[in-house]
């Protein structure tokens, strides 16, 4: 039975303890081992366990195990339960499998830190949460997960503590997750009033049953609320607008870090919740459509900044930003299947993407600018090759993993059941961003790889290839890079390599059993039109070719005229380029909309009501009075007494007039 | 006479106390403070197996009044282990301290047994003048005297309010006894005289509990006076104060306007607490403040004592308890060369010193500030959800903002200890008992956050053993 999947989370929480406690004494061998140790365990659980799920029926594909009821306060009862079942399994394997790898990535790159420990026990402390997050049975121990990722996320934005400005990307993360968080729990207060329950195994059978019996409207206020208020959680967790702001300047943290937390795991938790909680979604069709409008907006919208960044890491930065985009448009047009299985891809080139600019910041000597950069190709090899084929599956060009995935989202997004013209414009901004995309990755290969080298001499004669801890866990994932997407092949391309046996899309059928309601659902209630199949191949054509033109033009621009294009456009176009430049400014009009005013709220409330009202003219008035009149230096007289008295008096009398005066 | 075993046992300190002061024993006081506190405790572990009434029923010794006696000890005790480090009380005072000490606590045990007024009331009194006294009682010439002052004549006017409410309540109902109370007072409520003696009476517990609008001796109170008398005024009378104010609304259960004054005063305290805390520098003056935010929270329970707030509040009462020991034990280690308050930044450097209390002092403010998996979480969520099924949402609303709120400043100072710039503070480092008491307590906040069951369904039998 499923009785052990606890050990999944345990053996990196017993990893946390260790390395947090005694990780100081035990030195730098003995930390990495425990740490790479007890993800790796949790790997090889996680394996055992997703192989005892591969053994069952596929509608039978649920295990779980019962750990402790938490609280039970009358009908509120909330257990300690781990699911697992396909969806979360897929995760499972993702959130340990790449965490294992970057963990050992990690004992390369932060070899020099002298609080190694201490980064070993937050990164195990991450893990340990996001195994929470992804099986726990309910919202509420997700959540607990939802915030004990935060937390470890905030902890490692600012690992080096020291820089002023790590510190504040940590507190502007920290903060802007809160507002998520507020969100996400009001989301979870209405869900147990209305469903009586956080548990997925009764939540959504219970709307489901409601939806069947007519109690439940498609589309009923409630849930729509519901799930608007959990989106703004994802808003906020995932990167999406409004709340995006913080991923950014998230890369203050290590480079293993922003690979494992704020690329392939933590940040696409929200992807994870609305996919969990699809039934919702798909009930609420007006919220699907928000999630669906804001992700495309989001894809659209980073990618652009992306464009001039000339920090490598916020260059990724903006671009998970953008790819997260499209598994929310994925889950948002309710082909939650496909949003996963882009977030799977994307797990693995992202991953890769980061881990290369690791090493290319570790060979640059914690140099991030790409401007300095140019040339290395011929210097490290590995990095190049690797990151190539990592730029090349994120811009979407066959065969490789991201092609599949994103393809499927556009092509499921120009198909949108609920919403079909809505469809049409999302898949424009989300094919126009995968141009983009392609546009920008290539010019940081460009940058980075091709050309001169543009550093200092010293930087010029540091250069050098990684040590094997860092290129290994490069190549298996930039081999997965590649070969990832092939579980998930379209039932066109199926078709078309094999007439007699299409090859099928075990991905989408492993996870059917998730979304076998949804899809019922949505095959009842939404407008589903037959596509012929050319129209299918002529997108997936263009697709390709909007790809190729961004990588012509960026061959064009960044290498064939680099010397004067770029600054060319840059003059003739200033202001888009400052706009763009400076990210639309969205982190100014933040501080001046929000920031600024409870800035000065707080301020008005210290300076003008608190000293001045009360402490001014409340307290000290009375008090200088009485001094002027009495002259005597008692502390009794100096008027705190009365003043307070009477406020006392004051409050006393308010509450008897409201008491009385209610009836 | 086991059935009052834990009032004999803090009789017994306060007694060997004040003969200790005229030089009559050769024991240690600080050895013997240790001793009392875990005999208090042991009282009152063996006191909950054994009930009785007594004084011709004005003294009950029940589930519901051994529930609090058991937690009032066991915070003495704890108060007791942090009293051997006297860092700002004046040294040659000290067993003066413990028999004052000794001595409130055996009031405040009193006051929850009592269920007749004149009996609270004087138990209450007990309670109050021992803590007038101690809050002089530190070294030096600091704000001790003004605080005290304060502090006496806040207490002078609650009081007052407290006996004037209770005259009239005596006037209505013709009875000091609860039980009387209980039948013919509530039918009397429209009428303004009785309104007003009730409200009296509990504006007086709101005193005690330092709720809003009764908070303002609380942040001078807690300035002024030496650490280790703040641990203790901070942490045993809010214990008492929710008992009694739990045994009052419970009087009132069934009309409406009680639940909804007592919201009303929930939201404003919360909100007026946790607006005031935020520009604080000063750790015990912020600690005020949200003591006045919490005591918002413990109100909350009050509004739907049937649908499971009694129990949430008395929980919250118990974790509240913890959590404010458990900062103050850490605040008695950074004080003693601070004119008045102690700086927040004075807990720099707390994690390289000592990383012990570093790691209680983080617990103890992510659970104030309700953090999961704390046990300050699972109280808010236990007195969130009964406020929500009582129906009222937007206190459910303005808690979760206030909750909100409270984050930011508790981990500003969460951020302070345990960011080390280098420069030493000079904590002493902190004897093994004390390091073992942490190490139980913050252990005790992570579990009571995981497992509440056991402490929530304790307080449940303890509020049916009222509701009979």
């Amino acid at each position: 039975m499923a009785d052990y999947l606890y050990l999944i989370p345990l053996f990196p929480l017993i990893g946390f303890l260790i390395n947090g406690l005694v990780g100081k004494r035990i030195g730098k061998p003995m930390v990495s081992m425990i740490g790479c140790l007890s993800v790796g365990s949790a790997f090889l659980v996680s394996l055992l366990s997703f192989n005892e799920l591969l053994q069952l029926d596929p509608h039978q594909r649920q295990l779980v195990n019962h750990l402790w009821t938490w609280m039970s306060v009358g009908a509120f009862k909330v257990e300690v339960n781990f699911l697992l079942d396909q969806l979360s399994g897929v995760m499972i394997l993702v959130v340990t499998g790449v965490g294992f790898l970057i963990h050992i990535y990690s004992t390369g790159y932060m070899h020099e830190d002298e609080s190694y420990w201490r980064y070993f026990a937050y990164l195990n402390m991450f893990v340990f949460f996001m195994c929470c997050l992804v099986l726990g049975a309910n919202y509420l121990v997700m959540f607990v997960g939802w915030e004990g990722v935060g937390l470890a996320s905030y902890l490692l934005i600012g690992f080096w503590y020291k820089g002023m400005e790590n510190a504040e990307a940590g507190k502007k993360a920290f903060i802007v997750n809160r507002i998520g968080d507020f969100g996400f729990a009001l989301g979870m207060f209405l869900m147990f009033w209305t469903f009586g329950s956080l548990s997925y195994l009764e939540v959504f059978p219970k709307a489901l049953h409601l939806f069947e019996q007519g109690h439940l409207l498609l589309n009923a206020p409630v849930v729509v609320a519901i799930c608007l208020l959990l989106f703004v959680g994802a808003t906020g967790k995932s990167a999406q607008i409004p709340l995006y702001v913080w991923l950014p300047d998230a890369m203050a943290g290590p480079t293993p870090v922003s690979a494992l937390i704020h690329a392939a795991t933590m940040v696409t938790a929200g992807v994870y919740m609305v996919a969990r909680s699809n039934i919702l979604y798909t009930l609420a069709p007006t919220a699907s459509l928000v999630v669906a409008l804001v992700a495309a907006a989001t894809a659209l919208f980073a990618a652009t900044i992306g464009i001039l960044q000339n920090d490598i890491k916020k260059v990724l930065a903006y671009s998970t930003v953008s790819q997260l985009g499209y598994m929310f448009i994925g889950v948002g047009v309710t082909a939650y299947w496909a949003g996963i299985f882009h977030l799977m891809t994307h797990a693995f080139f992202k991953a890769c993407l980061f881990l290369c600019s690791g090493s290319v910041i570790h060979a640059m000597g914690g140099d991030q600018d790409m401007r300095n950069m140019g040339g290395l190709a011929k210097k490290m090899p590995i990095t190049y090759v690797t990151m190539l084929l990592a730029t090349l599956a994120i811009a979407g060009l066959p065969p490789l993993a991201g092609f599949f995935s994103k393809d499927e989202i556009l092509w499921k997004a120009f198909t949108y059941p609920y919403f079909p013209a809505m469809g049409k414009i999302i898949w424009f901004m989300g094919t126009l961003g995968a141009g983009i995309t392609a546009f920008y990755m290539f010019r940081l290969i460009f940058m980075t790889f091709h050309g001169d080298f543009r550093g200092t001499p010293e930087q010029a004669h540091h250069l050098h290839e990684s040590p094997p801890s860092m290129t290994v866990p490069l190549i298996i994932l930039a081999a997965l890079s590649v070969v990832g997407g092939w579980i998930g092949i379209p039932h066109l391309i199926g078709h078309a390599l094999n007439h007699h046996s299409p090859v099928p899309n075990l991905f989408e059928t492993f996870l059917e059993p998730v979304f076998e309601h949804s899809e019922h659902i949505v095959s009842t209630k939404g407008m589903i039109h037959h596509y012929p199949a050319w129209l299918e191949w002529s997108l997936m054509g263009l697709s390709v070719a909007v790809a190729l033109g961004g990588i012509a033009m960026a061959f064009h621009i960044y290498i064939r005229r680099f010397h004067e294009l770029p600054a060319r456009l840059a003059k003739q176009y200033a202001i888009h380029y400052q706009l763009v430049y400076n990210k639309y400014y969205v982190d100014e009009i933040y501080y001046y909309m929000f920031v600024l005013p409870i800035y000065y709220l707080s301020v008005f409330l210290w300076k003008v009501v608190d000293v001045l009202c009360i402490d001014k003219i409340g307290v000290n008035g009375p008090g200088w009075l009485v001094k002027r009149v009495s002259a005597g230096t008692s502390l009794i007289h100096d008027g705190y007494m009365q003043t307070y008295g009477a406020y006392m008096l004051l409050g006393l009398v308010a509450i008897l007039a409201f008491f009385l005066g209610y009836r | 006479m086991l059935s009052l075993l834990p009032e004999t046992t803090l009789a017994a300190a306060a007694l060997f106390f004040f003969f200790k002061n005229l030089e009559l024993f050769k024991l240690e006081s600080k050895k013997a403070v240790l001793l009392f506190g875990l005999a208090a405790a042991s009282a009152s572990v063996i006191g909950l197996f054994f009930h009785g009434e007594f004084f011709n029923g004005a003294y009950r010794v029940d589930n519901f009044s051994r529930f609090f006696t058991l937690l009032i000890s066991f915070a003495y005790m704890i108060a007791c282990i942090i009293f051997t480090r006297l860092k700002e009380c004046d040294q040659s005072r000290v067993d003066e301290f413990f028999f004052f000490t000794s001595m409130a606590a055996l009031g405040l045990v009193m006051a929850v047994g009592s269920v007749e007024l004149m009996s609270m009331f004087i138990a209450l009194e007990v309670s109050s003048y021992p803590m007038y006294i101690i809050t002089t009682f530190r070294k030096g010439l600091g704000r001790q005297f003004e605080a005290s002052v304060k502090y006496i004549i806040f207490g002078a006017v609650s009081t007052a309010l407290m006996l004037y409410g209770i005259s009239y309540i005596y006037g209505l109902s013709g009875s000091t006894f609860l039980v009387d109370i209980a039948s013919t007072l509530p039918p009397k409520l429209g009428n303004p005289m009785a309104a007003l003696g009730v409200l009296l009476f509990m504006g007086g517990l709101g005193y005690k509990l330092a709720a809003f609008p009764f908070h303002f001796w609380a942040p001078d109170v807690y300035s002024g006076a030496a650490s280790e008398v703040t641990t203790f005024i901070a942490a045993l009378p809010k214990i008492t104060a929710t008992a009694l104010l739990i045994r009052i609304a419970h009087l009132f259960t069934g009309i409406e306007i009680v639940p909804l004054t007592i919201s009303v005063l929930a939201v404003l305290s919360m909100t007026a607490g946790n607006l005031m805390a935020l520009g604080q520098t000063g750790l015990k003056r912020l600690l005020a403040y949200s003591a006045v935010s919490h005591a918002g929270f413990i109100l909350v329970g009050l509004i739907a004592l049937g649908n499971g707030g009694a129990q949430a509040a008395m929980f919250y009462a118990s974790v509240y308890a913890l959590m404010s020991l458990a900062a103050f034990m850490v605040a008695v280690e950074a004080s003693g060369r601070d004119p008045v308050d102690i700086p927040i930044e004075r807990l720099k450097g707390l994690w390289r010193k000592s990383p012990v209390m570093a790691v209680m002092l983080t617990i103890a403010l992510a659970s104030l500030a309700g953090l999961p998996p704390t046990a300050g979480f699972a109280g808010k969520l236990f007195l969130l959800i009964s406020a929500w099924k009582a129906g009222f949402e937007w206190v459910v609303i303005a808690g979760v903002i206030n909750t909100f709120i409270g984050i930011y400043y508790y981990l500003k100072v969460i951020k302070t200890c345990l960011v080390s710039d280098g420069r030493e503070n000079g904590f002493a480092p902190a004897p093994f008992y004390l390091k073992a008491a942490s190490v139980v307590m913050a252990a005790t906040m992570i579990l009571l956050g995981i497992f509440p069951n056991t402490l929530l369904d304790m307080a449940g039998s303890a509020f049916r053993a009222l509701v009979m």
